[in-house]
């Protein structure tokens, strides 16, 4: 009965977002595009999240006209994909996804409307992974030196076979990028040499940050829901407490993009004052996180503040 | 582990303490107002009204109001809307409440694509945990409670009446409307709060499933709210210390032992179950009556 009427629910709603896509016509791109500073034939590039949309502009340039699927501040990771969403895939030349478990609603859209001629790119396809709980963590591009080497040459290549007049282009911007991504990493890591060694200890909401913690020198000593979409236990939640204390943790770090109640309870319970929940990491943020290196800037600034 | 310890140890932990304390008394309001509920024959009004919110957050948003206030008030209009619009136009309470909840959503869909700017999960913002209680929460669910109680004890044989029997209680001069709309709006505003508190599912459940189980058990309407009122909380009691031996997440647990007692009192209890069909005469009899 319930289940029955939840689907009904569903399928109103749905018939409902059709219709208001409908209405609103093409102009209503997903918050969050990049779409500006294009040529007219430039070549049409659909990501799933905003932060590969914004990696592919700076390689891409005037050439492509980039959109991400999920908006700014969206998590992809238990996202439901919107009718308009097979609309944007379908104008699409080259569709650009992480894998791993990240944006499997990307498969789920694509079995139901068909990929058309467009070529796919999946960025995550033999990377080195880190497996937690023998799944590979998709969230390598919080390391930057993995968006250097593992991401920006498969754009390169994904571009170019897609727009060949273009190589040269593509190449140089990503050198640009690159020089960019280089002198990110410097800053950030003198950043993190400012927190005193035993406070580099990162607890968050969920396991985005294996990564991150790995090249920074981080340790990762839990997360509140392992897995998006699950629910904490109460023994579990006891467990991170006891954890969290016995570490001395500084500061809990919740995720922007999920309700941060979970985090204050387990900082409340563990002594902690410190919450953090303006961290970006599956999506990109309002200015000045609203690139991938204002992002990735951002976040340090506020690890840095919360455990120094 | 001891006896004492088995009960103690759990409450070494703030986040059960609250937990305890805010499903019970959510337990008990829940089921004093499911009691109505299921009477009414809205049990779709927990999931209507969670959504209905939508709209109210996105345009708080938008005005920069505290997002828990838009959704509150969208709750609360929604709720009442739900009343006025099947008085007018005759459709049952439950028609009315699916047009409604449709067309709320819809509208909080239709506002969300018009914010370019950055937006986040609003919705998701306005869910909570049990685990997640916050103090601000504790006191909110306090105050609700000593609300709704205090209004539908004071006033429960008026609503009975109004409830059951709408054409007697008109002509014996009782304000049947407005008897109504007190119990929509105070619906909107159990809904709303429970949910910040607790989240969707377990509010649906606590609304619907006690006061449900409580009437294969009982017929006088005040037994019906006594006993939905101790299913409700026992339920809120069990399914924490279960989750927390058990090691499964709490709500969940909390909505099956709730389903569990339905399905037992459904087997087992004296108006529908085994006994009544091997003793059939009787419970029969009272049933057709």
């Amino acid at each position: 009965m319930r289940l029955s009427r939840s689907r009904f629910v569903h399928v109103v709603l749905f018939a409902a977002a059709v219709l208001i896509a409908a209405c609103s016509g093409p102009a209503g791109g997903p918050v969050g595009s990049t779409a500006t500073g294009s040529d007219p034939d430039a070549l049409r590039v659909v990501t799933t999240t905003t932060v590969f949309a914004d990696v592919v502009k700076a390689v891409g340039g005037r050439r492509t006209n980039v959109q991400s699927i999920v908006p700014a501040g969206v998590g992809p990771e238990d996202y439901e994909p919107k009718p308009e969403d097979a609309r944007t895939l379908a104008t699409a030349q080259l569709i650009v996804s992480n894998g791993d478990g990240l944006d499997d609603f990307l498969d789920r859209l694509l079995t139901a409307t068909g990929a058309g001629d467009a070529k796919r790119l999946v960025l995550g396809d033999g990377l080195p992974t880190i497996d937690v709980d023998g799944e590979p963590n998709p969230h390598f591009w919080l390391d930057p030196s993995i968006v250097k080497t593992g991401y920006l040459p498969k754009i390169v290549t994904a571009l170019s076979t897609s727009d060949p007049a273009d190589k040269a282009t593509f190449e140089a911007n990503a050198a640009a990028y690159g020089v960019q991504l280089v002198a990110l990493d410097t800053e950030l890591k003198a950043q993190v040499q400012t927190i005193p060694a035993a406070n580099r200890k990162l607890v968050t909401f969920h396991d985005a940050f294996p990564y991150f913690a790995k090249h920074f020198g981080f340790e990762l000593v839990g997360v509140v829901v392992a897995n998006v979409g699950q629910e904490p236990t109460p023994s579990e939640l006891a467990a991170l407490v006891q954890k969290v204390k016995a570490a001395h943790v500084k500061a809990v770090f919740s995720e922007s993009q999920f309700n941060p109640k979970l985090s204050q309870t387990l900082a409340e319970e563990a002594g902690i004052t410190h919450v953090v929940t303006t961290l970006y990491n599956d999506a990109l943020g309002p200015a000045p996180a609203d690139s991938y290196l204002g992002m990735m800037r951002w976040n340090m600034q506020q690890i840095v503040e919360a455990l120094s | 582990m001891g006896f004492v310890a088995f009960f103690t140890d759990p409450l070494s932990y703030v986040f059960i303490q609250r937990g305890l304390v805010a499903a019970i008394l959510l337990g008990v309001v829940c089921a004093i107002m499911g009691t109505f509920v299921v009477l009414k024959g809205l049990a779709f009004i927990g999931d209507a009204v969670s959504h209905a919110a939508f709209p109210g957050v996105v345009i708080a948003f938008i005005g920069g109001f505290p997002i828990y206030l838009g959704g509150a008030v969208a709750a609360v209009t929604t709720a009442l809307l739900i009343g006025f619009v099947s008085r007018r136009s005759r459709l049952r309470l439950d028609t009315s409440v699916g047009v409604l909840f449709a067309g709320a959503f819809a509208l909080g869909i239709l506002l969300y694509s018009t914010i370019k700017s950055y937006a986040g999960d609003l919705l998701g913002y306005l869910l909570g945990n049990i685990l997640g209680i916050g103090f601000g929460d504790l006191v909110q669910v306090a105050v609700l409670g000593a609300l709704v109680i205090a209004i539908v004890v004071s006033i429960r044989k008026e609503l009975l009446f109004a409830t059951f029997d709408p054409l007697g209680a008109a002509a014996s001069g009782l304000p049947v409307s407005m008897l109504e709309y007190l119990l929509l709006g105070l619906l909107g505003v159990t809904i709303i709060v429970s949910i910040q508190a607790v989240g969707i599912v377990l509010v649906v459940a606590m609304l619907v499933t006690p006061a449900a189980t409580a009437q294969l058990l009982v017929v006088r309407f005040e037994r019906v709210m006594l006993v939905a009122v101790v299913l409700a909380a026992g339920s809120a009691v069990a399914g924490l210390y279960g989750s927390f031996y058990l090691n499964v997440p709490s709500g969940p647990a909390i909505v099956l032992i709730e389903t569990v007692l339905f399905a037992v009192a459904l087997a087992f209890g004296p108006r529908t179950g085994l006994l009544a069909s091997r003793f059939g005469r009787v419970a029969g009899s009272s049933l057709a009556g």
